[in-house]
């Protein structure tokens, strides 16, 4: 018996231009408690609001690696309508290098297969928020963002939860790292999927102005 | 701050807001359902006032069923600085994007199929004609922009950014979306730049090939050149059209899109001249009115497929082209159309065969009472035909020739006493004798009994050779009834078992989903990506050596055959799946959609249909048995009536011998 394929994943019934984005989440033992299920409130909002937007929802496509004790694909590329926030629990150290790693490796082969198809993407999103500093080897991951963000394969997004390691979040990132103001996690999506939806909405390739959220009533400080 | 007045100085209240964008709020209006109001983030600079009031005066009754014009301007204060317009309420339209997305369509318009795409194409060529007939340039042609109805009916929105001509001068248009801006226009500031009709009609033509190729952009394809493919906006501006017939553009149409240049010729030739080099000469492009009559040609030619109630194509392709993409591994990307067909028959599967099955049990019945009538004498008269006079005088003559024979022995015998007369009685005696013999062995009544004898005989032979050369041909043909009947009666289960396969399809479904939920979720978990303690880099790469890479991969039986992996490690590792495992959450929400289950019902259903079709099919070939039947069995009644007719009267003539 042949299967109908469901929602908007597939290139046939969906080959609008894609805006992959990995989203590279803490979940160590210091996110334990509020911080955790804020973060987990803050993807259940960004899923809805995606969902909202019509173009939005078949272009924007989410991939979720989490790292606590362990590297984890949380989740692997789909558009919003098919994104189930995974319940998120805090444990272990932070392997933020292999983290950083995994999701370089991720938004590749993820062209890869966008090319295969005949579909047209727009500059992946790698979006990283901790709370600590890594655990393990992390330089070579930073030479990779470097590399990635000069030859323009993806933007790297780095955020710092209160406890978080700013110095190596700015050798991490070509950009300049921002600072979770308190735990305002909600905000941070909210402004993620408005960004994507803008972008969603741009040419692939240019660059897209997006709204600072370190304003005053923004959610971060640099 | 929601109080606004129009160039006349009446005061204009807004309402509940409707929707956003870059440029402005939407409001409704308070008092009139069929206006609304845009107001603009940043007050009109005096350009742009100028423009907005250059265009309330373009806005016709005729323009206004095509786009939102505005038609006043609002002011914050009496004489204060524009900000904002009022404009026709567009209501129950969505976006384009909605409609040619086949994941939108599905939901948002699962009835409408390639007809109705290509009847809202017409619809787009018939607003951009109109607009162009009145020297307006759309501009900022997009997705979001053009709005369609359930009916197929379009209108524009976001009008403002027109380029129009007025007072002598052209106000411009100084936005655009890349995907939709042609080749020439690409890479370039839309400031001060005069759009013209060409440079819509690219726009126009991307359009009509997203409605028509399941949402496709024509410049977007499989890259053959050297180096890393191009965005797709360096692909337009290199006039790489993915589906060209003639040019060599380096770039192929992606797997499982419509060959457009095989379907739909005459189209193809307008997509090629509107996307390859030249397009972009001055009036090059094909005209709104150009496509249009192309697009009504091809909605008239358009049948439906046998195959799938969902699929319409063009009738002078021989297969659907739906089908083949299908066949290709494509989704039915009109399966919500099909579902929809077949949406709540249900019911059908189950419906009673009596009504067709009904007349095939009456003519299998009737075949097999259709036998030859054993002939009954009784009933047959006949008079004995009368021993013919010749034999009676012949009869008489022997016996007078017999009495003579015995004078003449008497006459032998009383020669004794007078010797001389013994020649005499012997000759006569012998003379009598054997006058007497002949007459009787064969002119008399024994050859008559004879004849009569054999022909009772003969005529009741006959009679038995034809009964049962009859009972044979017409068994022959009720032979073939039965193995007709049969073949029915395995159909008429076939069609008995469709709804419990059915819902068997619809159960499998429903475990494979739960079933494919976990295994994508075990499989989206790498061990090369996990940190698990006892398991180090070196026993992880044995791993994968031994095809394991997932936690899908994990078990028990697959390990064991893993040497150098310590028992703890093992452990390890299956307890890490387990952990996962146990997150795992199955997804009711996603239960079988109506389109996936409408889906295996129009299979189903168009199975009885065929197999309805094959009994009724079946019926007539029962009655062309059941006829040949009746008229083997007449004939061979008339002929046994006929030799029943002639035995009994043999009979007769037997019987009505003297003894
Ligand atoms: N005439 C109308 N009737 C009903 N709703 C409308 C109308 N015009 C606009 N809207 C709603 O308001 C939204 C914004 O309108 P519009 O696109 O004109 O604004 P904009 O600021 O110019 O947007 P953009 O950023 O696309 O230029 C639309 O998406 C639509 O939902
Ligand atoms: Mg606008």
């Amino acid at each position: 018996m042949d299967q109908i394929p469901f929602g908007t994943n597939d290139f046939a019934e969906n080959p609008e231009p894609r805006v992959p984005c990995v989203l590279l989440l803490d979940v160590s033992g210091s996110m334990g408690g509020q911080p955790i299920s804020e973060l987990n409130e803050g993807l259940t909002i960004y899923k809805d609001e995606l969902v909202a937007d019509s173009l939005a929802s078949k272009r924007v496509e989410v991939a979720v690696v989490t790292f606590g004790g362990m590297v984890q694909t949380a989740c692997d590329f789909t558009t919003a309508d098919a994104f189930y926030p995974p319940n998120l629990t805090a444990t272990g150290d932070t392997p933020m290098g292999a983290a950083v790693n995994q999701a370089v490796d991720m938004v590749h082969e993820r062209k890869q297969i966008y090319r295969a198809n005949g579909i047209a993407y727009y500059r992946p999103w790698i979006f990283l928020i901790t709370d600590g500093a890594p655990t393990d080897e992390w330089k070579s991951a930073a030479q990779r963002v470097i590399e990635g963000e000069t030859s323009k394969a993806f933007s790297f997004f780095a955020v710092g939860v209160e406890g978080a390691n700013m110095d190596i979040l700015k050798q991490l990132s070509k950009r300049e790292p921002l600072k979770l103001k308190g735990l305002r996690f909600r905000d941070l999506f909210q402004w993620l999927s408005n960004s994507q939806q803008s972008v969603s909405r741009s040419t692939p390739g240019d660059e897209v102005p997006l709204q600072n959220p370190t304003t005053p009533d923004g959610w971060a400080a640099v | 701050m929601t109080d606004y007045f129009d160039p006349r100085g009446n005061l204009v209240r807004l309402g509940k807001k409707l929707g956003s964008g870059g440029e402005g709020n939407v409001f409704e209006l308070q008092g009139d359902l069929r206006l609304v109001a845009k107001i603009y983030h940043r007050p009109a600079t005096m350009a742009q006032a100028e423009k907005l009031d250059a265009m309330t005066t373009l806005a016709t009754e005729d323009l206004l069923r095509f786009a939102a014009l505005p038609i006043a301007t609002l002011t914050q204060t009496r004489s204060g600085p524009v900000a904002g317009i009022v404009m026709p309420r567009i209501r129950d339209q969505a976006e384009i994007h909605t409609l040619y997305s086949p994941a939108h369509r599905k939901s948002h318009y699962p009835d409408k199929d390639w007809g109705f795409l290509i009847h809202v194409a017409m619809n787009v060529a018939a607003v951009f004609d109109s607009l162009h007939q009145n020297t307006i340039v759309i501009g900022d042609v997009n997705q979001g922009n053009v709005l369609v109805s359930t009916r197929g009916t379009v209108t524009l929105i976001d009008c403002d950014s027109f380029q129009v001509s007025a007072n002598g001068r052209i106000y411009p248009c100084e936005v655009g979306v890349a995907h939709f801006t042609p080749p020439e226009l690409q890479g370039q500031s839309f400031h001060g730049t005069v759009r013209t009709t060409n440079h819509d009609l690219f726009g126009l033509a991307i359009l009509i090939f997203h409605l028509l190729c399941m949402g496709r952009h024509p410049f977007a394809g499989r890259f053959t050149g050297v180096g890393e493919p191009p965005p797709l906006e360096k692909a337009i501006e290199q006039f790489r059209y993915a589906y060209s017939r003639n040019v060599k553009t380096n770039m192929l149409p992606p797997p499982q899109t419509l060959m457009v240049p095989a379907v739909m010729p005459a189209l193809a030739a307008l997509f090629e001249r509107a996307f390859t080099k030249g397009s972009e000469l001055s009036e090059a492009r094909p005209t709104a009115t150009e496509w249009h009559v192309a697009l009504r040609d091809l909605k008239l030619q358009l049948k439906p497929c046998a195959a799938d109630l969902g699929h319409k194509y063009p009738n002078y392709l021989g297969t659907c082209p739906w089908c083949a993409l299908e066949r290709e591994g494509a989704p039915n990307l009109f399966a919500s159309v099909t579902a929809h067909l077949v949406d709540r028959r249900e019911g059908e599967l189950n419906a009673s065969l009596d009504q067709l099955w009904k007349p095939l049990l009456d003519l299998r019945q009737a075949a097999s009472d259709c036998v030859l009538q054993k002939v009954s004498f009784q009933n047959l008269h006949v008079t004995a035909n009368p021993i013919p006079a010749e034999i009676e005088q012949n009869q008489s003559f022997a016996l007078l020739l017999g009495r003579c024979f015995l004078g003449m022995l008497a006459l032998l015998a009383a020669s004794w006493w007078f010797p001389p007369m013994l020649y005499i009685a012997t000759a006569l005696s012998m003379g009598f004798g054997i006058w007497w013999f002949v007459l009787n062995r064969y002119y008399g009544l024994q050859p008559e009994i004879d004849r009569r004898e054999k022909r009772l005989r003969d005529s009741i032979a006959r009679l038995r050779v034809l009964e049962s050369e009859g009972a044979k041909e017409l068994d022959s043909i009720r032979l073939a009834v039965e193995q007709e009947f049969h073949r029915l009666d395995l159909t008429k289960a076939e069609i008995e078992g469709l709804r419990p396969r059915y819902q068997a399809d619809l159960d499998a479904l429903n475990l494979q989903r739960e079933r494919r939920q976990l295994d994508a979720y075990l499989q989206s978990h790498l061990i090369r990506s996990t940190t698990i303690s006892f398991v180090n880099d070196w026993q992880k790469s044995t791993l994968e050596s031994f095809g394991i890479e997932t936690a899908y991969d994990l078990n028990e039986i697959r390990l064991a055959n893993i040497n150098g992996l310590s028992q703890i490690a093992r452990s390890a590792l299956l307890d890490w799946k387990a952990a996962i495992q146990k997150k795992f959450k199955f997804r009711p929400r996603e239960k079988i959609p109506n389109v996936d289950r409408n889906t295996i019902l129009a299979r189903y259903l168009r199975q009885r249909e065929d197999q309805e079709q094959a009994l009724m099919s079946g019926r007539s070939s029962l009655e062309l048995l059941y006829n040949q039947l009746q008229e083997v069995r007449s004939r061979y009644q008339q002929r046994l009536d006929v030799a029943a007719q002639q035995a009994k009267q043999a009979e007769a003539d037997v019987l009505s011998l003297p003894e």
